[in-house]
């Protein structure tokens, strides 16, 4: 049973419900935001509602008591304080959900000293205040990067974990699909970055920038488009690194696709946000690519607002303390927030476990897992999103914001306000249903709800071309500096560190550096070379406020003088598995006034030597050189493949093996790796279908995970500004496979419809197929995960093992798996159809990898029927086999790989 | 000399003998054949399924639909039994699980290995009886595991019946009979994974 809900990270999903528990989250097809797909983090939070660590009664001093005794304690101790007139602060993140919104406006009435703080440990309060500035809208704009032909993006990963990943690659995907129409534009992407992101690996052209030149390249960009525009400033743009030509032919490439073009930057200045959004109004992005009318709610909050809380505190100012999605004491300064936490005479965290903030708090209200609530909510103006309970909750929880209610002295369930917030609110804006009940049955059937939206139009800039370039100038000569720079960037995997006791998420290989486990300071070759730093050497990072000691990963394309560091690590309580992974970098952050990057960085070793548990060398198919030569991966330019669409023309290859009769189905898949961004959401899918066990970062090193689909990364041209392509391999069923043959018990066989199978009671475990696979897939059980107490993951607590996909096999010690490329999948599907008498469509059996993937990389049909889309695709001329040479006929087809670049 | 080669002969033919018995319980390990525990409610299918006639389905909800066939909750027994036998005392262990919410803990009988796939619906739907599998259930007071429920047996029938052709869709199952030939298919992948 699959019933929609909607996830933390504001993804609208489907829940697969197997008796009673929910064990596989899929994207709503529905949701015009994510269109089916979930990312890696979206796919893991099904685990994390079987997490150990989660509360199991709420908690007053420490102690476990009764939610009766904790609301008479806070009931008592609010209106003590509302007597004496104290102050009451809510610190919440930032709140999608307009009923909690109003249930906070609500709560203001009864107790008036209230403020409500809104605080985003990672924000984007900059772009927020510069559309005000600008436009005056206070917001997120929807961005519609699916009606761009151009899009440049400076230090902004809206691919990886920027505003709404899922939506952008969807688009993106889209957008450069060679698939359906050949006359299709092909999107065109420029990045400026300093640290490699998964966005900027995906660029047709990627540009390194140090992060204090961004504000000098953005204002020579707007100078470029301003005179196209004829609206030329007068300005000395001050030197930068990056050449004259090449912002003149970018702004040339916008200007012509005017319109249709997108300039997005991640920067937390504000003054960057305003030329960059004096680029867009110049090339009339506003209205078209960029909807302001119809604002996003992904992103609300400041970050600022929480240091001057801080201060308040201190002074005494804050009588009690009510903390909702927020851990200021690890993603602000832990003394700090103790610190000021003394003053406060009631603090209550609704927190889901102990972190480091509700540790220290003198009551925890534990929440509900998002898997266990209602919610409404509103991530983009006029599209209503219902969450619905899968489950009945798994611990004396309750939903937060259902404790607000007890405590204004409402009897009402958190439930019933929703349903009279959506029929006051939202019932009146529609027409289709008559009743409430009838329109609210169809919200909570759909998971989704679109009104009709405001026509996006044109809003003029207010602030004059001058003026601004004049204030970027000066903001620019402040910055300018020769020293080592920091940058701190999110990773797709634990994101800002909330979900770090995620083992499958700790688990999954950064698609970039390839390390699991752990972050790192990123170095680029030519940096570390000149620190004599090598891979894994120790080094203790330091700015004037705040220092770290850290492994170094040598990153090519990593901006030189500059280091990357990931947040979401070093988290000091949330649980066994994420504690002491990696090193916190918030301090930074908080210390350095909340720039996106700190100046004069100082680095030195320690001299110490770790070794990082990166998996890019594992299962390696070939040196990487041979690697075109061998046809491991192909890549061609637009316009060579306008030119010249052909691989090569295939040989007929001699074989010593019978040609193999496959009557009815034979299963085939094409991977387009111009399509696949190398997000990793497959990876996480797999794992969760397919019961693959987390075996450690110890094991990770010994080349031992266990990941069905990897992501092998490759690195090609220049050291300091790599080209990267990314290409998911997993089993490929080969009609002739090497592993088959070598297996002395027949436990690798073939099957008639084109599968190989693993039929692990018969393996004895010789490892002779592993050794013999070319593409290097097979994976041992070198322990039983799931018995074995070294492997502390789920598999091993009784709560954990709910999230295990009962159709499946769990491993056991001694025997290979592989990707079965989701045969319960197909099985399902064959039996649903035989059982309703109707003939399989294509389409009909979806992969899991393919359903998570956003960008619809990866298709899987019959090969048999002409009509399917893989069939089709496998007669596409980009088509090719991986190590075709060995003919042992892969039924996973790759499509090469597209750029649109100058040769 | 005759006597050592009659030494040698019996110990070989002893030692074969006890490989053959070896071999014999090694492949009945985990078969459970002849399986009749006692349950903690006396219930008889004899009485229900076979004097009285009650459909297999209308208890088992589930073997037409899913995976599972079902056992029963005890408001299915109580759909009759709040008029039918009240004072007796099997029945009043129903009523007492019902109301102190407690499930009745039924022994399993049929248990397959988790590594094998099987789904009720495809054979229930396909015309395959309830008694192919579960021998003369209307006649068991207590339930026993007629068959062995081993692979074998499974292919076996698997190998002997013929394609079912649902009447209603006879385009259709020529088409399905392709990948389904013969039914179910011999390959590993179709109940291990």
């Amino acid at each position: 049973m699959r019933r929609p809900v909607v996830g933390v990270v504001q993804a609208v999903l489907l829940v697969k419900n197997r008796d009673g528990r929910p064990i596989k989250i899929e994207g709503n097809t529905e949701s015009p935001l994510n269109r089916g797909a979930v990312c890696a983090t979206g796919q893991a939070t099904v685990l994390g509602l079987y997490d150990d660590e989660r509360l199991k009664s709420p908690l007053w001093q420490g102690q476990s008591v009764t939610w009766e005794k904790i609301d008479q304690e806070v009931v008592k101790t609010l209106s003590d304080i509302k007597a004496q007139n104290g102050n009451i602060v809510i610190l919440t993140s930032a709140l999608p959900s307009p009923a909690a919104k109003a249930l906070l406006k609500e709560w203001i009435q009864q107790y008036p000293t209230t403020e409500v703080v809104t605080y985003d440990a990672i924000s984007s309060s900059a772009l927020i205040e510069a559309n005000r500035q600008s436009f005056g809208v206070e917001g997120v704009p929807h961005y519609h990067l699916e009606k761009a032909h151009v899009v440049v993006g400076i230090n902004c990963d809206f691919l990886g974990t920027w505003i709404s990943p899922m939506e952008f690659a969807w688009a993106y995907g889209e957008r450069r699909n060679l698939r359906n129409d050949q006359n299709k534009v092909f999107l065109k992407h420029v990045q400026f970055e300093t640290a490699l992101s998964l966005t900027g690996s995906n660029a047709d052209h990627r540009i390194p920038i140090t992060p204090a030149d961004e504000s000098a390249i953005v204002l020579d960009l707007l100078k470029s488009v301003s005179k196209l525009a004829s609206q030329s400033i007068d300005i000395t743009v001050p030197h930068h690194g990056v050449a004259r030509d090449e912002i003149e032919s970018l702004a040339r490439d916008l200007w012509k696709n005017r319109g249709h073009s997108l300039v997005i930057s991640g920067s937390q200045e504000l003054e960057t946000q305003m030329a960059v959004n004096a680029i867009n109004s110049l090339l009339g992005n506003i209205g078209e690519t960029i909807d302001l009318d119809n604002i996003s709610f992904q992103k609300e909050g400041q970050e600022k607002t929480l240091a001057a809380l801080i201060q308040k505190m201190k002074s005494g100012g804050v009588q009690a303390l009510i903390l909702h999605g927020v851990n200021p004491a690890y993603t602000f300064s832990s003394e700090e927030f103790s610190k000021a936490l003394k003053t406060v005479k009631l603090s209550i965290s609704l927190s889901e476990r102990l972190d480091e903030t509700s540790s220290q708090t003198t009551a925890v209200c534990p929440d509900h897992y998002f898997l266990e609530s209602w919610d409404l909510l509103e991530p983009v103006s006029s599209l209503l999103h219902v969450r619905q309970p899968v489950i009945r909750p798994l611990r004396d929880s309750r939903q937060a914001f259902e404790s607000l209610l007890k405590w204004m002295g409402r009897s009402e369930t958190y439930y019933e306000y929703l349903r009279t917030y959506a029929k006051n609110q939202y019932f009146g804006r529609q027409t289709s249903h008559l009743t409430f009940d009838g329109f609210w049955d169809r919200c909570v059937h759909d998971g989704v709800f679109q009104f009709s939206q405001t026509p996006s139009k044109s809003f003029a800039f207010n602030a004059s071309l001058s003026t601004l370039s004049e204030t970027v100038l000066q903001k620019q000569k402040r910055l300018t500096s020769q020293s080592l720079q920091l940058v701190c960037y999110e990773k797709i995997s634990v994101r800002d560190g909330s979900v770090a006791n995620n083992p499958w998420l700790q688990e999954l290989p950064d698609p970039i550096s390839k390390v699991s486990w752990d972050n790192y300071a990123c170095l680029s070759p030519a940096l570390a070379k000149s620190l004599f730093c090598e891979e894994g050497d120790v080094v203790k990072i330091s700015t004037d406020q705040s220092s770290v000691v850290v492994p170094v990963h040598i990153q090519p394309g990593q901006a030189l003088q500059t280091i990357g560091l990931a947040l979401g690590y070093g988290r000091r309580q949330c649980g066994k598995v994420g504690e002491k992974v990696g090193v916190n970098a918030y301090p930074f952050l908080s210390s350095g006034n909340h720039a996106s990057f700190f100046n004069a960085v100082t680095v030195e070793k320690t001299g110490d030597h770790v070794e990082l548990a990166c998996t890019q060398l594992h299962h390696s198919m070939d040196k990487a050189e041979g690697r075109e030569e061998r046809g491991i991966l192909k890549e061609a330019t637009l316009a060579s493949f306008i030119k010249d669409p052909g691989n090569k023309k295939k040989e007929e290859n001699v074989t010593l093996w019978e040609e193999k009769d496959y009557e009815g189905h034979h299963w085939g898949m094409v991977v387009d790796l111009t399509n696949c961004i190398g997000c990793s959401a497959c990876v996480v899918s797999c794992q969760a279908e397919n019961n693959v066990p987390v075996v450690g970062k110890d094991e990770v090193r010994r080349q031992r995970e266990m990941h069905w689909i990897r992501i092998d990364r490759y690195f090609s041209g220049d050291e300091n500004n790599p080209e990267t392509s990314f290409q998911p391999m997993m089993c490929q069923h080969c009609g002739n496979a090497p592993c088959e043959t070598v297996c002395p018990v027949l436990a690798t066989v073939h099957s008639s419809d084109g599968l190989n199978q693993q039929v692990y009671n018969r393996c004895v475990g010789t490892r002779y197929c592993a050794n013999n696979c070319p593409y290097k897939v097979r994976r041992f059980n070198w322990f039983d995960y799931a018995h074995n107490d070294r492997f502390d993951y789920n598999m091993n607590s009784d709560l954990g093992t709910m999230v295990l996909n009962p159709d499946i096999v769990v491993r056991s010690r001694g025997v290979m798996e592989k990707c079965s490329m989701c045969v319960q999948r197909i099985q399902e599907a064959k039996l649903a159809a035989k059982r309703e008498g109707v003939p399989l469509k294509d389409g009909d059996i979806k992969l899991a990898c393919e359903q998570s993937c956003p960008s619809q990389a990866i298709v899987f049909g019959n090969m048999n029927d002409p009509q399917s889309r893989v069939a089709q695709l496998q007669k596409d001329k980009r088509s090719y086999h991986v190590l075709e040479e060995l003919n042992v006929k892969p039924v996973v087809s790759y499509l090469t790989k597209i750029r649109d670049q100058r040769d | 000399m005759a006597k050592k080669l009659f030494i040698v002969a019996m110990s070989l033919s002893v030692l074969g003998y006890l490989g053959y018995q070896l071999v014999g319980a090694a492949r009945n390990v985990g078969v459970n054949q002849g399986y009749e525990p006692d349950q903690p409610i006396a219930y008889s299918h004899k009485i229900h399924a076979g004097d009285n006639q009650i459909p297999c389905l209308y208890c088992h909800t589930g073997a037409d639909k899913g995976r599972h066939a079902g056992i029963p909750s005890a408001n299915i027994c109580m759909n009759c039994h709040v008029k039918i036998k009240t004072e007796s005392p099997e029945i009043k262990k129903i009523k007492e699980a019902l109301e102190q919410n407690k499930p009745i803990e039924w022994v399993k009988v049929h248990r397959l290995p988790d590594f094998a796939y099987f789904n009720h619906s495809q054979h229930v739907n396909s015309g395959v009886i309830c008694q192919d599998c579960h021998g003369p259930i209307q006649t068991m007071t207590r339930v026993r595991q007629e068959n062995p429920l081993t692979m074998g047996w499974c292919i076996n029938c698997h190998r002997a019946k013929g394609i079912a052709t649902p009447p209603e869709h006879p385009d259709v199952s020529r088409d399905l009979s392709k990948d389904t030939k013969p039914i179910g298919g011999l390959d590993c992948a179709k109940c291990h994974y």
